[in-house]
């Protein structure tokens, strides 16, 4: 048994005990669950570590009042098979402290790494003050990571502070660059929310696309992601590159998926567009979803082969809840046919789910219980209605929400029903940034707006991208809800009080070459009890 | 050892804080380095030992023998497959193990397997061009099962046709239809659909193919064979015009030119000229659909 730090002593002995047990109690629920190291029987390694194996740097998440998630990976060889490591576990130290030099330590201890779980380390640091920034780093042999900086969230009953927030999602690597992440990183808000596509399951060249890299990636990317070692490779591709390295290391991420984690368009069990046999599905999904949890900072348990529980709430006091969605594990199986298609009786399905019953459920729950300001719901793929015309008749894409009309409909009517005030959903998946007034029913301009849904441009994906096309501008006309629409890349920036939300559309001229500037394309305000964005 | 106070001080340091561009380009070009491998893996990197389970997972493949040639183009498929054998459903590796100048697409196999579920994963294997004759092994293996593969190169023997040894590129390939099958040697038009190349850019024109030497060698005939095929004869199908260029000093020269093409097989000769490419440049097809091409035999 290693000794702890000294500092540690200050600490109350009941507390330092509860966060060995947080610890080793999320191990042991570890070691009883499918492929996973059994501590008792883990062979640690005392071979030295012979090269820098943080090349991922690290990363924090899932930020509570007295806790946050910290996250690396051994690998000195990314791209190698088990990142370049041997198959034994290794021990790694952990340091959080108050300053980035490390002179005030508040928590310290030792983790493993295990071959099983690919050399990935998830602390669940516990004890820690509500909202205060922390610094933290680990060390493996000689070796000692970047360090990062994290923010636990405020204390419950707070009203006084401001959350800022930024939201993110769909990073298509061989797009391009990360530009919009370098920006994220630089403005190192409270939290930053990761709506899903973190990685795509395509086949990289040699060249990684767009970046054209002028020495060639291995072979064994140059196919689509299928196998848990293809995910883990492509997580591997992904998380060394620098800008992205950059916007985990400047703050606490709390992550989503949506479909290309996994496949494009995939829905529950239902495979997508790949074309890879159905029969395959569910095991593709257990590998994709294994991969996912083992390289981000995730509290939650580990899948259970392709089963994993990802929504989970988040409250900042009592400025904002945050409610964040899973729109793809529990989904029903598509509409067949076109997108985007007339409206149907299939589209309007009362047993079509979105969400799935337990999850809409608790979704309800998590709005009608909250006594914050702000109820603010991260989730994958556009909900409000958003239609074209093709000869004058209206159609509606089958994969985001208008695709699930019964679903949305009860979520709108149950914001309503309830009375929830100040209803915020923030979206990916669109590579577009749009800003939707929400209505229980889209097509009444005088039923109830129900709240706001605010849809953040993709950070690579559809390439360097225009601020408007014709498609967008006859989008615009099309939904008088829609108030916002821009196709370059970017990601979106929040700040809620008790008083106010303010929101900051920012975008980036061009993602090849590296190093665009961001600038604030569109600014909103809503203020509570008004339901209606404010152009500023 | 640990001290009671975990001492970093010593250690070895990233050179700056947060946001450290150098050392992150540092970094980056460390990991370029790495991967700078010839493309595939090189048998000489060993792989990690792999970590004897409890786990009851059989290794197995679709074949115990391969042909393998030195050329660009050829490279063959095996498929590998997974069963897990037991009750409980498992997290499982299968390691590919190459000899000699063997190259591999990917080395690991790494999925979840339900019980009794078995997983079905291809591999893509190869031999560098310039690879004397031989006889090499593949071992596919965890740490219980294996599967032994015998792999046999003639050395490439190609009757002179530096087709069948090139890096061979196209504008574009139809999805199955790939630039590679022109040299397989392969020249026959009832099977095009496993051994011709089509462009994938219908009905617009031109396209091209091209072959690379490598190095600089005399040429001075080129042969086609065209789709000309019981059911899709040449008058109908093949290319009815199209350039046969050679590169010289970076540019490139047309050294024959085919019009009105109705012939599926077409010999152009032309006085020697010393190059490390060649290209047809496909101006038009009889249908002026796709370019379509079963073999290219290029000769000294």
């Amino acid at each position: 048994m290693h000794e702890l730090h000294k500092g540690a002593s200050i600490f109350d002995p009941v507390v330092k005990r509860r966060s060995l047990l947080a610890w080793s109690g999320v191990s042991a629920a570890l070691a009883f669950t499918v492929g996973f190291p059994d501590r008792a029987h883990a062979e640690v390694s005392a071979a030295n570590i012979r090269s820098d194996p943080f090349r991922l740097g690290v990363a924090s998440g899932d930020p509570l009042p007295d806790a946050v998630v910290l996250w690396t990976r051994l690998a000195p060889e990314p791209l190698e098979p088990y990142g370049g490591m041997e198959l034994t576990a290794h021990e790694v130290q952990w340091q959080v402290s108050k300053d980035p030099h490390f002179r005030a330590i508040v928590r310290a201890g030792v983790a493993t790494a295990h071959p099983e779980v690919y050399h990935s380390v998830h602390v669940d640091v516990r004890g820690l003050q509500p909202g205060t920034e922390y610094f933290y780093r680990f060390r493996a042999g000689r070796y000692l990571s970047d360090v990062g900086r994290t923010k636990t969230a405020p204390a419950p009953h707070e009203t006084s502070h401001e959350v800022h927030f930024a939201f993110a999602s769909c990073q298509y690597y061989t797009e391009g660059y990360y530009t919009a992440l370098a920006h994220l990183a630089e403005e190192a808000p409270d939290v930053v929310f990761f709506l899903g596509d973190y990685i795509y399951e395509y086949g990289v060249d040699a060249v990684g696309g767009r970046r054209a890299l002028t020495t060639p990636l291995p072979v064994a990317l140059n196919e689509d992601t299928v196998t848990l070692d293809r995910y883990r490779l492509q997580y591997s591709l992904y998380k060394s590159d620098p800008d992205l390295i950059a916007a985990h290391q400047a703050a606490p991420w709390i992550c989503t998926w949506d479909d290309h984690d996994v496949e494009n368009d995939y829905a529950g069990p239902n495979p997508g567009t790949g074309g890879y046999p159905a029969s395959e599905f569910l095991v593709r999904r257990a590998n994709a979803y294994r991969a996912y949890w083992e390289n981000l900072p995730l509290r939650l348990p580990s899948p259970t082969g392709p089963d994993m529980r990802l929504y989970r709430g988040f409250d900042y006091g009592r400025v904002a809840r945050f409610s964040v969605l899973d729109t793809r594990q529990y989904r029903s199986a598509e509409i067949p046919g076109k997108s985007p298609q007339p409206d149907s009786p299939a589209r309007r399905d009362p047993d079509r789910q979105m969400l799935g019953a337990a999850q809409e459920k608790w979704l309800v729950d998590d709005l009608s219980t909250s006594e914050a300001r702000w109820k603010i719901v991260p989730q994958g793929v556009v909900m409000s209605q958003l239609v074209s015309y093709k000869d004058g008749v209206p159609q509606y894409g089958k994969d985001p929400w208008d695709g699930y009309f019964a679903a949305r409909q009860r979520v709108t009517a149950a914001v309503h029903d309830h009375g929830i005030e100040n209803f915020v959903v923030l979206t990916g998946d669109a590579h577009t940034n749009y800003a939707f007034n929400m209505r229980t029913d889209f097509n009444d301009p005088e039923s109830p707006a129900c709240g706001v849904e605010l849809v953040g441009t993709s950070i690579t994906s559809m390439g360097d991208g225009h601020d408007t096309t014709p498609a967008l501008e006859q989008r615009k006309k099309d939904n008088p809800d829609l108030v916002f629409a821009n196709q370059q890349r970017g990601y979106v920036s929040c700040r809620a009080t008790d008083k106010d939300l303010k929101i900051d559309y920012k975008v980036v001229p061009r993602i090849v070459p590296r190093g665009a500037p961001i600038h604030t394309r569109q600014s909103f305000v809503v203020e509570p009890g008004k339901p209606v964005l404010n152009a500023v | 050892m640990f001290h009671t106070h975990p001492d970093f001080s010593n250690e070895v340091r990233p050179t700056g804080r947060r946001r450290r561009p150098l050392a992150i380009l540092a970094m980056l070009a460390a990991l370029l380095a790495v991967v700078a491998l010839p493309w595939g893996v090189s048998s000489a990197s060993a792989h990690p030992k792999p970590k004897p389970s409890a786990a009851n997972v059989v290794v197995s493949t679709d074949v115990q023998s391969l042909a393998l040639e030195p050329f660009p183009c050829w490279k063959s498929l095996v498929s590998v497959f997974l069963e897990n054998k037991g009750a409980q459903a498992v997290y499982a590796d299968a390691w590919i193990d190459p000899s000699g100048p063997v190259q591999v697409s990917r080395k690991l196999i790494s999925t979840y397997l339900p019980p009794g579920y078995t997983a079905h994963s291809t591999v893509t294997v190869w031999i560098p061009k310039g690879t004397p004759a031989g006889t090499w092994t593949i071992t596919v293996h965890n740490d219980k099962t294996s599967s032994k593969i015998t792999a046999t190169s003639t050395g490439g023997d190609t009757g002179g046709d530096l087709a069948r040894s090139a890096i061979v590129t196209a504008s574009s390939s139809h999805a199955g239809m790939p630039a590679c099958n022109t040299a397989d040697g392969n020249t026959d038009s009832e099977l095009f659909q496993s051994t011709a190349w089509f462009d994938s850019n219908a009905r617009v024109w031109p396209d091209w193919i091209q072959y690379d030497f490598g190095d600089p060698t005399s040429v001075s005939r080129v042969e086609l064979y065209m789709l000309d095929s019981k059911k899709y004869p040449a008058a109908g199908f093949a290319l009815s015009a199209y350039d046969v260029q050679v590169r010289v000093n970076g540019d490139w020269v047309t050294v024959a030119q085919v019009r009105n093409n109705v012939q599926g097989h077409v010999v152009s000769t032309f006085p020697t000229v010393t190059t490390d490419a060649v290209r047809i440049m496909c101006l038009g097809a009889n249908d002026n659909f796709y370019s379509r091409i079963v073999e290219t035999e290029i000769y000294q």
